[in-house]
Parts: C-alpha cells; sequence; structure tokens
C-alpha cells in the first residue's frame, strides 16, 4: 500500500529531492512505522511533513535517525513548553497528526534515547490513546450503529429508504460506519494487548 | 482527602518520579531535571522527555508540585517547584527505601552471599 506521489523535483539552483509517499500505519503499528521512517533517513530522505496517510520527505545525506511518536492531547498553551522539553534533550518536533506527535532524534548523539524510560509511563501513554479511542468510538458502536442497522431491518416502514437511489446511499454509508467502527475496536483490542505484555514486565 | 491518605495512596512512587521530586526541592525547568537526574544517579538513569512530562503533570494534578511564578523563566519554559505535600512524601519515600534496604541487607547477608 505504498505509492509515490511526486518524484524529484528541482527547487532553484540545488535541486532538493521531495517526495509524498502515501502509506498507511495504524495507531498499533508504531514499531514498523518508526523503523521505515529510520530505513528512509538512512536511504537520504528524511521525513519533513505528516499528514493523513501521507508522509513528505526531504532528500539529504544519509543519517541514522531514530523517530518515535507521543500520544498527548495537549492544551494549545502548554504545546510550546511541551515541544521545548522534547527539544532541550535532542528531540525535533516534525508535526503532529492530532494528538499523535512526531519526534526525530540523532542517534549518533545516543544510541538508545527514547522517549519513555519506564514501562509505567509507557503504560499511561497507551491509556490516553485507549480512553480518547473509546471516546470515539463509544457513541457510534452503542447508538449511531444500532440505529441504523435498526432502519435497514424497517425499510418497508421507512419511506425514504424504499427509495431505492436513497438507500444505495444509505447502504454504503453504513458499510462505511460498520468498517470504520470495526477498525477502532480492532485498534482498542491491540492497544490492551500492547498494555497487558507491558504490565506483565518485571521492570518498574 | 487528609495528607497521610494522599501519601500513602501514591506510594510507591517509581523510580523515575522519585528522582524528579528530589530533584525539584530547588526550582527546575523540565530540561534542569532531566540533567539533575542523571548526574544523581551517575548516568544511569536518562529521562525520557515523554516519561518526565507524563510524571510533571501527575506530580501537579497531586498538588505535590507547583508551576513556579513566569517571571524567572522564559515564556517558553515552565519552571516547576516541590510543595508541601512533596516534601513529605519524600520523607515517607526515604523511609520506605530505607526499610528495604536494611531487609535486603540483612537478609543477604545472613544467606552468606557477598559481604560488605
Amino acid at each position: 500500500m505504498e505509492r509515490i506521489f511526486s518524484g524529484k523535483r528541482g527547487i532553484g539552483m540545488n535541486s532538493t529531492g521531495i517526495k509524498r509517499v502515501v502509506r498507511t500505519f495504524w495507531a498499533w503499528q508504531e514499531d514498523k512505522e518508526s523503523k521505515w521512517l529510520e530505513d528512509m533517513s538512512r536511504k537520504g530522505w528524511h521525513l519533513e511533513k505528516v499528514g493523513f496517510f501521507n508522509y513528505t520527505f526531504r532528500e539529504g545525506p544519509p543519517r541514522d535517525y531514530v523517530y518515535r511518536f507521543d500520544f498527548k492531547v495537549i492544551r494549545n498553551k502548554d504545546v510550546d513548553d511541551y515541544k521545548e522539553t522534547f527539544k532541550d534533550s535532542g528531540w525535533e518536533n516534525i508535526g503532529n497528526l492530532g494528538s499523535w506527535f512526531y519526534f526525530r532524534g540523532d542517534r549518533s548523539k545516543d544510541p538508545d534515547m527514547e522517549l519513555y524510560n519506564d514501562n509505567k509511563s509507557k503504560i499511561e501513554k497507551y491509556k490516553r490513546l485507549l480512553i480518547f479511542l473509546a471516546i470515539i468510538t463509544g457513541p457510534g458502536l452503542s447508538w449511531v450503529l444500532p440505529n441504523l442497522y435498526m432502519r435497514v431491518i424497517d425499510m418497508q416502514a421507512d419511506s425514504i429508504l424504499s427509495n431505492p437511489v436513497l438507500f444505495y446511499f444509505y447502504a454504503v454509508f453504513v458499510v462505511i460506519f460498520t468498517l470504520v467502527e470495526i477498525i477502532a475496536v480492532y485498534g482498542i483490542i491491540r492497544i490492551l494487548m500492547i498494555i497487558n505484555r507491558l504490565k506483565k514486565d518485571i521492570r518498574e | 482527602m487528609s495528607d497521610i491518605r494522599k501519601i500513602k495512596k501514591y506510594s510507591p512512587l517509581t523510580e523515575t518520579t522519585f528522582y524528579i521530586l528530589i530533584s525539584l526541592l530547588e526550582p527546575l525547568h523540565g530540561y534542569g531535571i532531566m540533567q539533575k537526574v542523571e548526574r544523581l544517579s551517575g548516568g544511569r538513569i536518562k529521562l525520557g522527555p515523554g516519561t518526565l512530562y507524563g510524571a510533571l503533570g501527575n506530580l501537579l494534578e497531586a498538588k505535590m508540585i507547583e508551576l513556579e511564578s513566569s517571571e524567572i523563566s522564559d515564556n517558553r519554559r515552565k519552571v516547576y517547584r516541590i510543595k508541601g505535600l512533596g516534601i513529605d512524601m519524600i520523607e515517607h519515600e526515604i523511609n520506605r527505601l530505607e526499610e528495604m534496604l536494611k531487609n535486603g541487607k540483612d537478609l543477604f547477608r545472613k544467606k552468606g552471599n557477598r559481604d560488605e
């Protein structure tokens, strides 16, 4: 699931390459995502911008970078202090996707740098993510979805749904909404598994 | 909740949180805490900024530390300072750690392991 949007593009005098890659990683695939970004940097493509389902890279000398992601719901007035604390300790903020903050560090300066140095605080991070997922999926799962399906069952009585064209759009909407909820529930299960694995570790 | 009950509720602190708390016996900003903890532990503990940020949030919520008024710090970096409850917490933890250390040493020696 990877498509490169634009290849090398000259900018001014120096032919700096920029490329945009469409790729999807889910919340439970952090290791895979960081490994991919680190491989890209070793090939001389450094992450410059993150967007939904796409990444923008800028070409430069190959570097041994480390990429990590923090999940933090943070108030606007606290963002500067938050980023500053990370920057002071060698983590450059590249951007964020909602509450996911993307950081990059230089492994040649510190070979085992990490955002989290104990399991307890790692668990807290995943619990924040879990609460977030529960809040956004809970109402859909317990209220919206049952109501959508009830209308389909009651189709005969429903004047709008007895129109074939409208029913088609309705069905497409229901299918998409169901898929989103399935992914979210799967995500919650995977995050719970991560928390469980961390809890079994006897280290603090 | 009374202070004693609150302290018991939060005990035991993690190693990281304990070190952050004792570092804040003098006012410091985030990176200052990281440097001090690394120095105190002889380089053993390298605080990650994610862990630090989470612990500071928890300590603020528990009212063991507070933000220093912003005159001293530059605006972007917050400066943290310990409060009375935090000092009581440190005292409680020192007693707990001393008990652990004493029992550990006593039983370790009795078993005829390496002694000092």
